[in-house]
C-alpha cells in the first residue's frame, strides 16, 4: 500500500472520489485520471477500521461524527473491522449476500466506510447492490414494498396560490402520483403560509380520502411552531447537511430534530412510526465552507448517517439542484445520483431522488429521464412528480407526473399497495398502466357539481 | 396573511326587505422577491336578517325612516356597529314606482350603514348581484355553459347570463309573484296598471273585488310565463313581451344553455303543490306556469345556491374587490365615492397621438356629470416602455393638475400592471400639492362610476366597487 | 384530450403557470407538450450560455467591466471568482465614475444574458427619474460580465454608495428566458451576507413590467435610504 504518496486517508478519500466539479472547486480533487486511479488503488487496500478511526470531522468537534459513530452497532462493526474495502465490495455484490445481510452490517459502518467503498464501485455495481436492498417504512402508509416505486407530488406555485397549488395536486393525483407524500416547497418559510398549505393538503387528502401523507418543506422551525398552533401535517421536514458547522447554516442542529421528531410523533396527524423527511445534495457543505476539506461523497454520505438516527420515512437526494459548480455535467449528475442511493440503502435509508438539474447546467431532461430509470433499476424508493417536471417556484427541472406512470410500466412497478387501490378505484391505473380517467384533474371536481 | 372586511347587503324590495352581513377575506401572498399581492379568497355569509316585509309611506313608496330603523336594529343584533363595515351595498330593487324616492332613502341608509357602503340601485346591478348571489357565475365556470339566473320577484324579474363566470348579457321585466293581489278569501284586491292593461288584452274575467278563480288565474300566469320566456331568450320576443321590458333586453343571439332560478317565486317553484293564494298573491301559479312552460322545461336547470336572498347576498358579498397591488396614492382622503369613469382608447403606443384628443373629448363627458371628481380609466398595453409612460403622463397630468388645484380628485384606472409606474410620472409633473391615485387591475367602461376605499393590505392595495350604474342623470325619467 | 369539464381545466390553467391539463400520450407526454418543452428548455439553457453583445451594451451608453471569470465555463464553475474583480477593472471603476453617491445602480448579465437588453432600457431610466425627482445623487451605470450578486460587496465601498444595486439577469426557468432581479444593500460591505440583500426579482415582460418593478424598486429604495 502506497498511502505515503497521498500523506492523508482525507486526501485518498477526495482523489479516489469520481470527477466532480465541487470537488475541484474546493481544490481537492485528483489532478488527473491516473492520479484518481492511483487514490482508487490506494482506497481499495484500506480497512473498514481504518476509515472507522478517520471521521470527516473529529468527534469532539463535531455532533454528526458523534451521531453516526455513537449509533454504530458495535457486533456488526467488529465482525467487518479487518475487511478491506476491496473485501467489502465483493462480499456487498457476491450472490451469497442477501439485502438482509448488507442492511444487518450497514449499521456497523460510518458513513465513511460507506463512502469509501462507494468510489470503488462502477455504476452498474451500485445500481446492482443497491437494488438488493428492501427497506421499508411506515407513516400513514409503507414505502418500500416489492415491486413499489413511490412518488411525492411537488404542486409548487410562485407565491403558494391556494387555488394554483390546488389544480397541480389533483393534476398529479390524477396521473398516479403523490403516494409517498403531497409534499410543497413553500414560496415563503412563514408559519401562516405554511398552515395554511398543510390545511389546504389536509383537505384533499381527506376529501378524496387519498391514502398518502402531507408535508410542508418550510424550515423545521417554522414546522414546529406551525404544529403549535394546532394545525397538523403527517411528516416533518428538513434539509440536512453533514457537518454541524453545514447544518448550523441551515440554521438546524441534532437536538432541534429530536424535538422536531418527538413533536410531530406526539402532535402530528401520522400514524408513525416514521415521521421525519430529510433532502440532502452533494456539495452543500462545501457551499457553506463546512467541509472541513474532505470530497462531497463523503460529506454527503455524513447527511445519511446523520439521517438514519431519526428513523426516517422519506430521505431524497435533490441531486441535481446546486448547481454545475458540484456537479458540472449529466456524467457526474448520473454518477452523483446513484452513488446517493446506494450510500443511503446501505445506511438503511428508504432513498428517493429528486432528479433534476438547473438550467445553467449543460444537461437536459433526457439526462434526467436516463437517470430515473437506472435509479429505478437500482430499487430507488420514490422520485418526484410535477407538472412536466417544471418547476415554476424553484426555477429547475425534475422528473415529472407522466414519468412516474412510464417507470411503473416500463419496469414492472406499482403505487403504494393501498394508493393503488385507490387509483383503480377512481380509474385512474388500471393493470399496471394509466387507465381511462388518467390525466383529467377534473374529474376530481365531480363531487362538487 | 389574511385580513378581514365586513360587508353589508341591504336589499330593499316591491315586497321585501332583508340584510345580510358578510365577512370577506383578504389574503396576502408572496414569494421570495416578489411584490407581494392582495386577492379576496372568501366572501362568507355570517349574518342574515329575517325577511321583513318592506314598509311603504302613505304615498306607497319606501318608507326611509322605518328603513333606517330596520338597518340598525339588524346591526344590533348581530352585534356589529356601522365603523366595522368596511364595504357593501345598498340596493332598491323592483318595481319603479316605488323608487321614486330611493335617492333619499340611500343618502339616509348611508349615513348610518357604515363608511364604504355603495349607494346601488338600477336593473342592470341588480340583475348582476343577484346571478352572482344565486351561483351562476360560479355554475357557469364548473359546467362549462353559459347560466341564465331569473330572479323572479313580487314585481320584477332580474335576468343575468354568465359564460365562463363573467357576465355576458342582462334584462329586467317587469313580470312578478304580486303583480296581483289576492285575499284569503280568494277575491283580487290590487293589480298593477300594465297587468290590467294586459287582463284586458286577454280578455279575462279579472277585476278588482271579485273573486279570483285558480284556472282564469293560469291563463294570466301562462302568458306571463311566456314573456319571461321571451326576455329569457328561449323564444322570439314578441311586441307584448317588449313592451314589458323595464329598461332593455338580452341581445337577439344570446341564448342561455342552462337556467337558475331565484327571488321568491323560485321557492314557490320548489313546491309546486302548495296552496296557489297561500301569499296573496299569483307567485305560486306563476311558478307552476313556468315549470310547465314548454320553452322552459326544454332547457336544463341548475339548483341556486340561494334563491329568496340571492340579491341581498349578491350586494353584500359581490360589489367589491381589491385594485392590482402596486398602486400610486399621494395626499387622498378616502373613501371616494360616486366618481364617474372617464374610459379613454389607449391600448398601445400606436394609441399615444389620439390620446390629448380623447381626454378633451373625456373633459367633455364629465361635465355633463356633476361630478366634482371623476376617474380616466384606460386599458394600456401589458407591458408598456418608459417613454411611453411619460408620454401617457405628459397628457394627463396638466388636467390633473388643474383639477387637483380646484379641490378635485382625478384618479387614474388602468387594467394592466402598471399604476404605480404611471403615478410617479404624473406626481413627478404635478408636484407633491396636488393629490395622485393611479391604481391597476380593474376594468371599467362608459358609464361606470368607481368608489375607492382605503387602502388595505398594508397599503399595497385599494378597495374598489365599480358600478354600471348609480342613479339615472337628472331629467330622466325614473 | 377531452376533460370532463373542460371550462373547470381552463380556470385551474388560469391558477397555475404550471404545465397542468396538458393530456398525454399513452404514459408519455403529447408531441405539442414534448416540443414546448424542449424548446422552454433550450431557450433558458441558451439565455445562461450566450454572451451579452457588445452592441447591446453600447446602445445603453456605459462602459463594461469583466470579473475575475475569463469565460462562461469559469462562470458557471467559479462563484468565487464571479464576485471579485481584478485590480485593473477596479481601476477602470473607479476611474469612470463618480464617487460619494446615494445609490449606485450597475448592470450584469449574471445567469441570463438576454434579460439585460430586454429590460434595462426601460427599468434603468425610469428608476433614475424617479430617484432623481425625490433628490438622491444617482451614481455612474456600468455594465459587468460574468457578474454575481456579490460584487456588491465590493462595488458599493469602492464608489462610497449609500445604497448599491445591481440589477442581474437570474437563472432562467421554463416560464420566460428574459428575467432580472434587483439585488439591493444599504452600505454594501465585504463581510456582507445573501440574506442582507432586498431584492425584487422576476422581473419581464411576462413577470413584473420593467416599468413598474422601477416604480417598486424605487420606493423600497426610498424605504431603505430613510431607515
Amino acid at each position: 500500500m502506497n498511502l505515503q504518496e497521498f500523506g492523508s486517508i482525507r486526501e485518498v478519500m477526495a482523489k479516489a472520489n469520481d470527477k466532480k466539479s465541487g470537488d475541484e472547486l474546493a481544490g481537492i480533487a485528483a489532478e488527473t485520471a491516473t492520479e484518481r486511479m492511483r487514490a482508487k488503488r490506494v482506497l481499495s487496500e484500506l480497512t473498514v477500521h481504518d476509515l472507522f478511526e478517520c471521521p470527516a470531522v473529529p468527534y469532539e468537534d463535531d455532533e454528526v461524527t458523534r451521531i453516526i459513530i455513537d449509533d454504530i452497532d458495535k457486533a456488526e462493526y467488529e465482525k467487518i473491522k479487518n475487511w478491506t474495502m476491496a473485501e467489502l465490495r465483493e462480499w456487498l455484490l457476491a450472490d451469497s449476500t442477501t439485502g438482509d445481510d448488507m442492511l444487518r452490517a450497514g449499521r456497523g459502518m460510518t458513513s465513511e466506510v460507506i463512502a469509501g467503498v462507494c468510489k470503488l464501485m462502477g455504476n452498474m455495481d451500485l445500481m446492482y447492490a443497491s437494488s438488493k436492498m428492501h427497506i421499508e417504512k411506515t407513516c400513514n402508509t409503507t414505502i418500500g414494498g416489492t415491486n413499489v416505486l413511490a412518488s411525492r407530488l411537488q404542486p409548487n406555485h410562485p407565491v403558494d396560490g391556494p387555488g394554483g397549488v390546488t389544480a397541480s395536486t389533483l393534476e398529479g393525483l390524477s396521473y398516479g402520483v403523490g403516494d409517498a407524500v403531497l409534499g410543497l416547497n413553500p414560496a415563503i418559510d412563514t408559519v401562516d403560509s405554511t398552515v395554511t398549505i398543510w390545511n389546504l393538503l389536509q383537505d384533499i387528502k381527506h376529501r378524496y380520502d387519498v391514502p398518502t401523507q402531507i408535508c410542508v418543506l418550510s424550515h423545521v422551525t417554522t414546522q414546529m411552531k406551525a404544529l403549535q398552533t394546532g394545525a397538523k401535517a403527517d411528516l416533518c421536514f428538513q434539509s440536512i447537511a453533514g457537518s454541524e458547522a453545514a447544518l448550523s447554516a441551515f440554521g438546524v442542529t441534532a437536538s432541534m430534530l429530536e424535538e422536531a421528531r418527538a413533536m410531530f410523533m406526539q402532535d402530528g396527524s401520522a400514524k408513525g412510526p416514521n415521521v421525519m423527511y430529510f433532502e440532502t445534495g452533494q456539495g452543500s457543505e462545501l457551499s457553506s465552507s463546512a467541509h472541513n476539506n474532505w470530497d462531497q461523497v463523503t460529506m454527503e454520505c455524513r447527511c445519511y448517517g446523520l439521517a438514519r438516527h431519526y428513523d426516517p420515512f422519506l430521505v431524497n437526494t435533490v441531486v441535481g439542484f446546486m448547481g454545475p459548480e458540484y456537479l458540472y455535467d449529466s456524467h457526474q449528475l448520473l454518477r452523483a445520483g446513484l452513488e446517493d442511493v446506494f450510500n443511503g440503502h446501505l445506511h438503511g435509508l428508504p432513498m428517493g431522488c429528486d432528479v433534476c438539474y438547473t438550467n445553467h447546467m449543460p444537461t437536459d431532461q433526457d439526462d434526467g429521464e436516463s437517470l430515473a430509470v437506472m435509479l429505478t433499476a437500482a430499487g430507488c424508493h420514490y422520485f418526484m412528480g410535477l407538472p412536466q417536471g417544471d418547476d415554476i417556484m424553484l426555477m429547475y427541472q425534475s422528473t415529472g407526473y407522466h414519468d412516474i406512470a412510464a417507470l411503473r410500466t416500463m419496469m414492472h412497478k406499482r403505487p403504494i399497495p393501498e394508493f393503488e387501490k385507490w387509483l383503480e378505484s377512481r380509474g385512474i391505473w388500471v393493470d399496471g398502466h394509466l387507465g381511462p380517467n388518467a390525466g383529467d384533474p377534473t374529474r376530481f371536481l365531480e363531487e362538487a357539481v | 396573511m389574511e385580513e378581514h372586511i365586513w360587508s353589508a347587503g341591504f336589499d330593499i324590495g316591491t315586497t321585501t326587505t332583508q340584510l345580510v352581513l358578510s365577512r370577506l377575506t383578504l389574503e396576502k401572498t408572496a414569494g421570495y422577491g416578489l411584490a407581494p399581492r392582495v386577492k379576496v379568497t372568501e366572501r362568507e355569509v355570517r349574518y342574515r336578517s329575517p325577511v321583513a316585509f318592506t314598509a311603504l309611506d302613505e304615498q306607497d313608496a319606501i318608507d326611509g325612516d322605518a328603513a333606517v330603523a330596520f338597518l340598525k336594529s339588524q346591526y344590533e343584533s348581530a352585534g356589529i356597529s356601522p365603523e366595522d363595515i368596511g364595504t357593501g351595498a345598498v340596493i332598491i330593487t323592483g318595481e319603479s314606482a316605488k323608487k321614486r324616492n330611493a335617492h333619499k332613502v340611500i343618502e339616509a341608509l348611508s349615513a348610518v350603514a357604515g363608511d364604504f357602503v355603495v349607494a346601488a340601485a338600477g336593473p342592470d346591478l341588480e340583475s348582476t348581484l343577484a346571478g352572482k348571489g344565486a351561483g351562476a357565475d360560479d355554475a357557469s365556470v364548473r359546467l362549462g355553459r353559459s347560466v341564465l339566473n331569473l330572479d323572479i320577484g313580487g314585481g320584477t324579474s332580474n335576468l343575468c347570463l354568465f359564460e365562463d363566470g363573467e357576465e355576458k348579457d342582462s334584462a329586467c321585466t317587469n313580470i312578478g309573484g304580486r303583480l296581483v293581489r289576492v285575499g284569503k278569501d280568494g277575491v283580487v284586491q290590487k293589480m298593477t296598471p300594465q297587468i290590467e292593461d294586459l287582463i284586458e288584452k286577454l280578455g279575462l274575467p279579472i277585476k278588482v273585488g271579485e273573486p279570483l278563480s285558480i284556472e282564469t288565474a293560469r291563463q294570466l300566469t301562462d302568458t306571463m310565463a311566456d314573456i319571461l320566456a321571451q326576455t329569457a331568450g328561449l323564444k322570439e320576443m314578441t311586441p307584448l313581451g317588449k313592451s314589458f321590458l323595464t329598461n332593455h333586453g338580452m341581445s337577439s343571439d344570446s341564448h342561455p344553455e342552462c337556467l337558475m332560478f331565484s327571488g321568491g317565486v323560485s321557492d314557490c317553484m320548489a313546491h309546486p303543490d302548495m296552496d296557489p293564494f297561500t301569499y296573496g298573491d299569483i307567485g305560486p301559479l306563476l311558478a307552476r306556469s313556468i315549470l310547465e312552460h314548454p320553452a322552459f322545461q326544454a332547457c336544463p336547470v341548475v339548483p341556486a345556491r340561494e334563491t329568496m336572498r340571492a340579491t341581498v347576498i349578491g350586494a353584500g358579498t359581490c360589489s367589491m374587490d381589491v385594485s392590482g397591488s402596486t398602486i400610486a396614492c399621494e395626499g387622498i382622503t378616502f373613501p371616494l365615492k360616486n366618481i364617474p369613469v372617464l374610459p379613454l382608447k389607449y391600448e398601445g403606443e400606436e394609441d399615444l397621438p389620439a390620446l390629448q384628443g380623447q381626454i378633451a373629448n373625456a373633459m367633455e363627458r364629465y361635465k355633463d356629470t356633476d361630478s366634482l371628481n371623476g376617474a380616466f380609466f384606460l386599458k394600456g398595453p401589458v407591458s408598456p416602455g418608459f417613454r411611453e409612460v411619460e408620454g401617457i403622463a405628459d397628457l394627463l397630468a396638466p388636467v390633473i393638475a388643474e383639477k387637483g388645484r380646484q379641490g378635485a380628485v382625478f384618479p387614474v384606472v388602468v387594467e394592466h400592471d402598471f399604476a404605480k409606474a404611471l403615478g410617479q410620472s404624473i406626481r413627478r409633473r404635478v408636484g407633491r400639492e396636488v393629490p395622485v391615485l393611479c391604481l391597476d387591475g380593474i376594468h371599467c367602461k362608459t358609464g361606470d362610476y368607481i368608489d375607492i376605499g382605503a387602502p388595505v393590505g398594508g397599503g399595497i392595495c385599494v378597495p374598489v366597487v365599480v358600478k354600471t350604474l348609480l342613479f339615472q342623470k337628472k331629467g330622466d325619467s325614473e | 384530450m377531452d376533460f370532463l369539464y373542460p371550462k373547470e381545466m381552463e380556470k385551474m390553467r388560469r391558477e397555475t403557470p404550471a404545465r397542468i391539463g396538458i393530456g398525454h400520450a399513452g404514459p408519455r407526454y403529447t408531441t405539442k407538450a414534448e416540443l414546448d418543452f424542449w424548446e422552454a428548455q433550450t431557450r433558458a439553457s441558451d439565455a445562461v450560455q450566450m454572451e451579452v453583445p457588445k452592441e447591446v451594451v453600447e446602445q445603453l451608453g456605459v462602459f463594461e467591466v469583466r470579473t475575475k471569470c475569463k469565460n462562461k465555463y469559469e462562470m458557471l464553475t467559479r462563484p468565487d471568482w464571479g464576485r471579485l474583480f481584478e485590480e485593473d477593472a477596479k481601476k477602470k471603476i473607479s476611474e469612470n465614475c463618480e464617487h460619494h453617491v446615494d445609490v449606485q445602480i450597475y448592470f450584469g448579465d449574471g445567469l441570463c444574458s438576454p434579460s439585460v437588453g430586454a429590460n434595462i432600457p426601460d427599468l434603468y431610466p425610469a428608476l433614475r427619474a424617479e430617484l432623481e425627482a425625490e433628490g438622491y445623487k444617482v451614481g455612474t451605470p456600468f455594465f459587468v460580465r460574468y457578474c454575481r450578486v456579490n460584487t456588491a460587496r465590493t462595488i458599493g465601498p469602492l464608489l462610497d454608495a449609500k445604497l448599491t444595486c445591481v440589477l442581474l439577469g437570474e437563472r432562467p426557468g421554463l416560464v420566460t428566458n428574459e428575467s432580472m432581479s434587483a439585488y439591493m444593500a444599504l452600505d454594501a460591505r465585504p463581510e456582507m451576507s445573501e440574506s442582507d440583500y432586498k431584492v425584487v426579482s422576476n422581473i419581464s415582460r411576462i413577470g413584473m413590467p420593467p416599468v413598474e418593478a422601477a416604480a417598486y424598486i424605487a420606493e423600497l429604495m426610498k424605504g431603505e435610504l430613510t431607515k
